[in-house]
């Protein structure tokens, strides 16, 4: 992390405020207070989030159920740092996130998140091990570090024999572990898992679940995992459900 | 990520769709071969053109004759000389101090008598044109005496053979002229290659019986010239006239024999400037020295205008075929970027700048205009070599010169290759820059 604490500070060099990564090692706690947000401007906007608070304690292992339009996703958007509330307070891991944007934005999301996807986001043309690699190239290790820290996650979630493999040779359940890999790979302090088991068969899921409730217990990270399945959910040691952009608890 | 990374991943991308790859690098082939096609092309038509105008020597040359300058036509190309006037190694050292004087090659000339074969050596198709005793006829000709050494700074052009050895007083170079005196096919002028034919120098005694005694040489004659560094249908070594001379000089003047002694030392000087641009001083330089000068300055100025135009055109079609490639690398860039929103978009949600995929995608075009400005340059090259020797054989049947297509120069391959790659990058431009800027969450779609 003394990397990326590096790059964090430098932040404040070009006129942006400072940003200074949390200081534990582990999981980040999150807070949000009137947290608002929405698509589109004047007569067009469609509200999504509608002064939602929060409280996720750090480490914590949570699912975030509620139907379709509910803003279980735009809700994921923010924390994972892809937009910026329209309003409110965001504090993850004591930072505000609506004071950052653009490569502090970047940072935040490379050094503090990791991201797993329903369509697991692999670039097809590159193998299980690139993969794993493209997300550390971006934070600045060097290929030989990459490398070996690939094969260690991949190994972790069981893939090691099928690092040279592209995406297309890999089942669902095999794809999705990799972005798993790929999302640990820099040392995420909260993981956010989007419906990480829809596509996958049941098999899978069950490997898939265990995979993360490990990744909660050994890495120490905050999970956020968006889900519909209740299997999934009843995993989670807090569960969050979402109705017309607020929190029903 | 690095811009190595950036290039790793651009080559990986471009694999995806192979067809497209290839169209678009074939599109970019296209272009900078036709460029630099055009471009070497034309820069040997101009070449040639500028050269055939200097008749085989730079374009920078100037004959400076041994004739004092005509104040009324100085500033003609090829101007009535004044009344004669020595020119001598006084005069040839004054404008070799001239400024913008690259060099200056004195020229000597000498009257003889040439005998050709068969009384030297047979000539295929020639069977003698003296009625009489089925000989050849003698006649009277001139040796033109240079330095061979520098005959890469001579109005000479080598129509088939070599030329003298420089400095040699036994072989000679022949001019079309003597082609035609012997009736031969000018088509084929290699049938005189390694005849002999003997000149004979006159002397004019002071007193005697014999007025006029000779001194033969036979030579050997190794190439036949276009040249217009004197009047002479034989081209020769300085050394070759120079004994000659001696031989003539030892005698006494034969004005009224039609054999009066040279009046002056050199019979005119071949004057090389700097550059084109030069020409014009360096004539007035030696105008104002007291000689008569010329050289195709005003008619080389009008044909560069002229090629300047040709220029221009012809590098108007490169460029639009380069444009049509450029268009090519933005479509085939615009529609990777539709095609990769989503994927965009998970490299921005794991931590990628906007100038990370700025560079994946400049990568990208990078890849495909270097690619392309390879094969189209080395393509654009194999054509120019077919078209030149196409060009060559046709000059040749001609009896003119051949091209020489061995100086394409490195630096049009550089810019085919650096150019495209450039255009590459300027194609790719808008393209990489809105895959840059697509939102994270816009371009992950549905979470």
């Amino acid at each position: 992390m003394r990397a990326s604490r590096a790059m964090w500070s430098m932040g404040g060099m070009h006129g942006a405020p400072a940003f200074t990564p949390p200081a534990a090692a582990e999981g980040v706690a999150i807070t949000a207070r009137g947290l608002a947000h929405g698509y589109g401007r004047g007569a067009r906007a469609v509200p999504v989030l509608r002064g939602l608070d929060l409280d996720i304690r750090a480490g914590a292992h949570v699912a975030l159920q509620g139907p379709s339009g509910a803003g279980k996703s735009t809700l994921l958007a923010l924390l994972g740092g892809l937009e910026r509330p329209r309003a409110g307070e965001l504090n993850v891991g004591g930072v505000d996130l609506t004071s950052l944007r653009g490569s502090r934005l970047a940072a935040y999301r490379r050094e503090v998140v990791g991201f797993v996807f329903q369509h697991f986001g692999l670039v097809d043309v590159l193998t299980a091990r690139e993969n794993v690699m493209l997300a550390m190239s971006l934070t600045g290790v060097t290929p030989g570090q990459r490398r070996r820290r690939a094969d260690e996650v991949l190994a972790a979630v069981g893939l090691a024999h099928r690092a040279g493999h592209r995406p297309g040779q890999l089942s669902g359940g095999e794809q999705q572990r990799v972005a798993i890999a790929r999302a640990l790979s820099n040392r995420p302090r909260l993981l956010l898992a989007d419906e990480p088991t829809g596509n996958l068969d049941d098999e899978s899921t069950d490997r898939v679940l265990a995979l993360l409730r490990e990744v909660v217990v050994e890495h120490g990270c905050t999970l956020v995992v968006v889900t519909h399945n209740e299997h999934v959910a009843s995993q989670a040691g807090m569960r969050l459900h979402l109705r017309d952009g607020l929190v029903r608890r | 990520m690095s811009w190595r990374d950036g290039f790793l991943l651009a080559l990986r991308s471009v694999v995806r769709r192979p067809a497209r790859t290839a169209l678009t690098v074939l599109a970019v082939a296209l272009g900078s071969g036709l460029l630099v096609a055009l471009a070497a092309i034309a820069q040997v038509a101009d070449t040639r053109v500028i050269s055939e105008l200097g008749k085989g020597g730079p374009a920078t040359a100037i004959k400076v004759a041994a004739a004092a300058p005509d104040p009324a036509a100085a500033d003609s190309d090829n101007p009535r000389p004044g009344p004669a006037r020595n020119l001598d190694d006084a005069a040839l050292r004054s404008i070799r101090r001239a400024p913008y004087v690259a060099s200056a090659i004195p020229v000597t000339t000498q009257q003889v008598i040439a005998v050709p074969p068969p009384r030297g050596s047979a000539i295929t198709g020639f069977a003698g044109d003296d009625p009489d005793r089925g000989q050849p006829r003698p006649f009277n000709a001139a040796i033109v005496g240079v330095d061979l050494s520098q005959v890469h700074d001579l109005p000479v052009t080598l129509l088939a053979g070599r030329l003298p050895a420089a400095g040699s007083l036994t072989e000679i170079a022949v001019g079309q002229d003597y082609l035609d005196r012997l009736r031969l096919d000018v088509k084929h002028p290699e049938v005189v290659l390694a005849t002999e034919v003997e000149l004979g120098t006159p002397q004019v005694q002071p007193a005697g019986a014999i007025r006029v005694r000779a001194r033969w040489t036979r030579a050997v004659i190794t190439g036949v010239v276009a040249q217009q560094v004197g009047d002479g249908t034989f081209l020769a070594s300085q050394q070759l006239v120079a004994a000659s001379r001696a031989w003539q000089l030892g005698g006494v003047d034969g004005s009224s024999l039609g054999l009066p002694l040279p009046s002056t030392q050199y019979a005119g000087l071949v004057v090389v400037a700097d550059s084109l641009d030069d020409v014009h001083t360096v004539r007035a330089e030696i105008t104002t020295l007291g000689y008569s000068t010329s050289a195709p300055e005003q008619l080389i100025a009008s044909v560069q205008r002229y090629l300047h135009v040709v220029d221009i055109v012809l590098g108007s079609i490169g460029l639009i075929a380069l444009t049509i490639a450029a268009l090519g690398i933005a479509n085939a860039l615009l529609a990777a970027v539709r095609e990769r929103r989503r994927e965009i978009g998970v490299l921005k949600a794991i931590g990628a700048r906007d100038r990370d995929v700025l560079r994946w995608f400049l990568a990208e075009a990078l890849f495909s205009g270097v690619t392309g400005g390879v094969l189209g340059t080395a393509a654009g090259l194999g054509a120019v070599a077919v078209t030149g020797t196409v060009v060559n054989d046709y000059l040749v049947q001609q009896g003119l010169a051949g091209v020489d297509l061995g100086g394409v120069p490195l630096v049009t391959a550089a810019i085919g290759v650096g150019g495209s790659a450039l255009l590459a990058l300027l194609a790719a431009a808008w393209p990489a820059l809105r895959a840059a800027r697509l939102p994270a969450r816009e371009a992950v779609g549905a979470l």
